[in-house]
C-alpha cells in the first residue's frame, strides 16, 4: 500500500510542478525555463573560475623578460652591477676586515693578553664572526670605560663591540644589542664574619633579603641603581675600582660587594687564601646578560650576529667559563698580592 | 663402632684470634693497606661493613633489655635515689671538666693561629671545590631551614611511636622509652613482673653471647675498617690542618689517660688487668667509629672483667655513652677554638665560658644524629660567638675520617670512666 501511495503522490507533485492538466502544452516550456536557469548559474561560476588562470597567464607573460634579465646581470663581471647588499654588510666586505671595539684594560676571562696575543671569550667570539664573514679581524682598544666602548660603536668607529658589555635599557636607546651570549645573574661577595654578626639566628637567605650594612659598588656603575632598588636598607659605599671593593670586603671594612656573579666568583677562584673569609651569593631572580653591541643602523649585521649566536652549540654559563679559564688563573695567581 | 666425634679434629682452637697480638698485627696491616694500597682497602671494605652491621644488630636489644632490667630492679630495691644523686653530680661535673681541659689545651697550643698564605690557599681551594656558593632568590617563599638547635634535640628524645623509633634505630627515643618502661615496671608490685625480668635477662644474655662470638672476628673487621677509613683521608688537607689534628689528638690522649686512671683507681684491680679489660672497647671504638656498636663491649668490660656492680653498669654505661658524648664535647671545644683563632677573633674569659658551655650543649645534641649532621652541631657553639660555620665545616668534614675514631674513643672511654665513678664495686 505504501509504495503505491508514494508513486501516486509523486505523480501528483510532478503534475502540480509542470502543470500537467488543463494546459499540458505549457509543460515543455516550464522545463525549458528551469534548464536555462541552471545553465546560466553554471556558466556564471565557471566564468569566475576561468578568470583566475587568465590573470596568472597574463602575469607569466611578463615573467620571461625578467627571468631573462637576471642571468645577464649575474653574469656581468663588474661588481657595480651586483644586487645591492645591505649597506652595513657591504661596508665590511669592501674593507675586508671587521673592526671590533674592546675595552682598553684587560678583563679576564673576556679579553686579556696571553702569550703575546689577545685571548679570551670575547676575542674568540670576534674571531669566529670575522671568519664567518670571510674577512680579517681588527681590534681597537682606545676606549677606557665600558660606556666609551658603547660610544665608539655609536660613532661608527667600529662595526661592533664585544667587550663584556651588559644589556641595559639606557644603552639600548642609542645602540642595538644582539641576543645575549652569556646570561649571568647578579652576585654578592659577602664577608662571612660580618655576615655572622648580622644573622642573629635568622637564615642566610632571610638576612640577605633584608640586607643592612655597608655594600660596595663601583662608582657610577649600573649597580648603584640596582642596589637602591634591590636592597633599599643597605648603605651604599662607592669605590673607584673593583679591586678596592674586594680589598675592603676581605678586610671586613664593608659587609658585601655587589656586581655580576662572574666577577664575584672570580674573586674566590683567584684568591683562594681569602676563600675562608668570603661567601659568594648568586641572586637567581636577577639578570645581567652580556651581548654584542652594534650601531643602530646595522640591522643586517645584527641579524647575522644573532644567527651566528643561535648556531653556537655550546651555550656558555658562568661556571663553564670559569672552568675553561681555570688554568689561566692558576698561572696568574702567584703574582697577585 | 667409632663415635662420630673422633673424626672431628679435637682441638681447633681459635682462641689465638682474641690475643692482643692478633689485634696488633691486623691493626698494623690495616694501617699499611689504608695508607699505601687504597684500592685493596676499598676492596676489603665490605667485610668491615658486615662486621659493623653484626655489632650494631645487637645494640638495640641490649640497650632495651639492659636499661629496662637494671632500672626496674633498681626501683624494686629502693636504692635508686642514691644512684640518681650520683649521676646528677658526676655527669655534669665530668662534662664541664673535659670541656674545660679541651678548651684550655686548644687556647694554649693555638691551632689555626698565624697560618701561612700557602696553608690558607690550600684550605681555600678545598672550600671552593665543595661549592659553598649560595644561590638564592630575592623574592618568593623562604626555603625550609634545616634546624640544628636545641629544639631538634628535644624532638629527637620523645618517641610518639616506640616501634617506629626501634625500626629507624633512633637511639635516644629508645633510651627514653626503656627508662620510662623500666621505672614503671619496677613500680608494679605484682609477682608476675619477675617473669618479664627473667625474659629481659635472657634476651640480654643471648645477645651478649653474640657479641662475645663476634670478638673472634675482630682482627678481620679491624683490618678492613682501619684500612678503609685511612684510605678516605685527604693527605693535602691533613697537612694543612696538621696543627689542629695534632692538638685534638693530644687532647683526646690526655683525656684517655685521665679516664684510664679513674677506672683503675675505682676498680681496685692492678693496672695491667685494667688495661687488658679496657682493650676491647678501645680497639672497637677506634675501628668502628660507632659509639653504639661499642656499648655492649663497654658494659662487658666494666661488669665482667673489672667487677663493677652489673646492675649499675648496665644502666649507667648506656646513659653516659648516649647522652654525655664526652668525645664530641672535647672535639667541639677544640674545633671552636681553632675557628676562633683562624678568624683572629679575640676571645675574653666570657667568650671562653661560652665555648665551654656551648661545646657541652653541642656535644650532647649529637646524641640524636649521625654522620655529617654531627659536625653541623658545631653551629650551636659558633652562633653565639658570631662566627661563620659553612666554610670551616667543609674543612672539618674533610678530616673527619681521621678524627671520628678518636672522637668515638673519647665518647666510649670517658663514658666508661664516668660509669666507674657512679658504680660501686661488687
Amino acid at each position: 500500500m505504501v509504495p503505491t501511495l508514494t508513486v501516486i503522490q509523486t505523480a501528483v507533485l510532478f503534475r502540480k510542478l509542470v502543470g500537467v492538466g488543463r494546459r499540458w502544452w505549457m509543460a515543455p516550456l516550464r522545463v525549458g525555463v528551469i534548464l536555462l536557469l541552471c545553465l546560466g548559474i553554471t556558466f556564471g561560476f565557471s566564468d569566475v573560475a576561468q578568470a583566475v588562470p587568465k590573470a596568472s597567464a597574463s602575469a607569466t607573460a611578463t615573467r620571461p623578460a625578467a627571468a631573462g634579465a637576471t642571468p645577464v646581470r649575474a653574469a656581468a663581471p663588474t661588481p657595480a652591477l651586483l644586487p645591492a647588499m645591505p649597506p652595513d654588510m657591504q661596508r665590511i666586505l669592501d674593507r675586508g676586515k671587521l673592526t671590533v671595539a674592546v675595552l682598553g684594560q684587560d678583563n679576564a676571562p673576556f679579553f686579556m693578553q696571553t702569550d703575546e696575543q689577545l685571548g679570551g671569550l670575547d676575542i674568540q667570539l670576534a674571531r669566529a664572526l670575522a671568519d664567518q664573514l670571510g674577512v680579517s679581524l681588527e681590534i681597537t682598544r682606545s676606549a677606557q670605560t665600558f660606556d666609551q666602548v658603547v660610544d665608539t660603536v655609536y660613532g661608527q668607529k667600529a662595526d661592533l663591540a664585544i667587550s663584556k658589555i651588559s644589556r641595559t635599557l639606557k644603552r639600548a636607546q642609542r645602540v642595538r644589542f644582539s641576543r645575549p651570549y652569556l646570561r649571568m645573574r647578579q652576585g654578592l661577595l659577602v664577608n662571612r664574619l660580618q655576615m655572622a654578626e648580622q644573622t642573629q639566628g635568622r637564615s642566610m637567605v632571610e638576612t640577605i633579603r633584608d640586607l643592612r650594612g655597608q655594600v660596595g659598588v663601583i662608582k657610577g656603575s649600573s649597580y648603584v641603581g640596582f642596589l637602591k632598588q634591590k636592597f633599599p636598607q643597605a648603605t651604599i659605599v662607592e669605590y673607584p675600582t673593583w679591586e678596592d671593593i674586594v680589598e675592603a670586603v676581605v678586610r671586613g671594612d664593608i659587609l658585601a660587594a655587589y656586581r655580576d656573579e662572574l666577577e664575584v666568583k672570580k674573586v674566590v677562584r683567584t684568591r683562594p687564601d681569602a676563600a675562608l673569609q668570603l661567601q659568594t651569593i648568586a641572586l637567581t631572580d636577577t639578570q645581567d646578560s652580556l651581548a654584542v653591541v652594534l650601531p643602530w643602523g646595522s640591522a643586517h649585521l645584527l641579524a647575522f650576529v644573532d644567527q651566528y649566536l643561535d648556531t653556537l652549540t655550546a651555550q656558555y654559563t658562568v661556571d663553564t667559563v670559569l672552568d675553561e679559564y681555570a688554568a689561566y688563573w692558576a698561572a696568574q695567581s702567584p703574582p697577585q698580592p | 663402632m667409632v663415635p662420630l666425634k673422633a673424626y672431628i679434629p679435637r682441638r681447633v682452637s681459635i682462641e689465638w684470634l682474641r690475643s692482643p697480638w692478633a689485634i696488633l698485627i691486623s691493626g698494623g696491616l690495616g694501617v699499611f693497606l689504608g695508607t699505601t694500597q687504597p684500592q685493596v682497602a676499598v676492596w676489603i671494605a665490605p667485610f668491615g661493613t658486615l662486621y659493623l652491621g653484626l655489632l650494631k644488630m645487637c645494640v638495640l636489644p641490649i640497650l632495651l633489655a639492659a636499661i629496662t632490667n637494671s632500672l626496674g630492679r633498681l626501683m624494686q630495691s629502693h636504692d635508686a635515689r642514691q644512684y640518681v644523686q650520683r649521676i646528677m653530680v658526676v655527669f655534669p661535673l665530668s662534662l664541664l671538666g673535659v670541656s674545660a681541659i679541651a678548651a684550655a689545651i686548644a687556647a694554649l697550643a693555638g691551632p689555626g693561629r698565624n697560618l701561612t698564605t700557602d696553608t690558607l690557599q690550600t684550605l681555600g681551594v678545598l672550600v671552593n671545590q665543595s661549592g659553598v656558593d649560595l644561590e638564592m632568590a630575592l623574592s618568593g617563599p623562604l626555603p625550609e631551614a634545616s634546624g640544628s638547635d636545641v629544639g631538634t634535640l628535644v624532638n629527637s628524645m620523645v618517641p610518639d611511636n616506640i616501634f617506629a623509633a626501634l625500626s629507624e634505630g633512633q637511639t635516644l627515643k629508645v633510651l627514653l622509652f626503656a627508662m620510662i618502661f623500666g621505672v614503671s615496671l619496677g613500680l608494679v608490685k605484682a609477682s608476675t613482673t619477675a617473669a618479664l625480668f627473667d625474659t629481659l635477662d635472657s634476651l640480654y644474655q643471648a645477645f651478649n653471647k653474640v657479641i662475645h662470638g663476634l670478638t673472634y672476628l675482630l682482627p678481620f673487621g679491624l683490618c678492613s675498617l682501619l684500612a678503609y677509613q685511612l684510605s678516605q683521608v685527604g693527605v693535602e688537607v691533613l697537612l694543612s690542618m696538621v696543627d689542629f689534628v695534632v692538638v685534638a689528638i693530644a687532647t683526646f690522649a690526655l683525656i684517655y689517660l685521665i679516664s684510664t686512671l679513674i677506672i683503675w683507681r675505682r676498680s681496685g684491680v692492678g693496672l695491667w688487668p685494667t688495661l687488658l679489660a679496657l682493650k676491647d672497647p678501645t680497639i672497637l671504638s677506634l675501628a668502628t667509629s660507632s659509639s653504639l656498636a661499642c656499648l655492649p663491649a663497654a658494659i662487658t668490660s666494666l661488669s665482667d672483667n673489672l667487677k663493677f656492680n652489673p646492675q649499675t653498669t648496665n644502666l649507667v654505661t648506656p646513659l653516659a655513652i648516649t647522652l654525655c658524648r664526652f668525645g664530641s664535647v672535647v672535639y667541639f671545644a677544640s674545633a671552636t677554638l681553632f675557628v676562633v683563632q683562624l678568624y683572629q677573633r679575640d676571645l675574653g674569659l666570657a667568650g671562653l665560658g661560652v665555648v665551654i658551655v656551648g661545646s657541652i650543649l653541642a656535644g650532647m645534641a649529637t646524641s640524636g644524629v649521625t654522620g655529617i649532621l654531627t659536625l653541623t652541631m658545631l653551629g650551636l657553639v659558633l652562633d653565639p660567638l658570631k662566627l661563620p660555620l659553612e666554610a670551616v665545616l667543609v674543612l672539618f668534614i674533610a678530616i673527619d675520617p681521621l678524627m671520628d675514631p678518636f672522637r668515638t674513643l673519647g665518647i666510649v672511654h670517658t663514658g666508661m670512666a664516668a660509669t666507674a665513678l657512679v658504680a660501686s664495686r661488687e
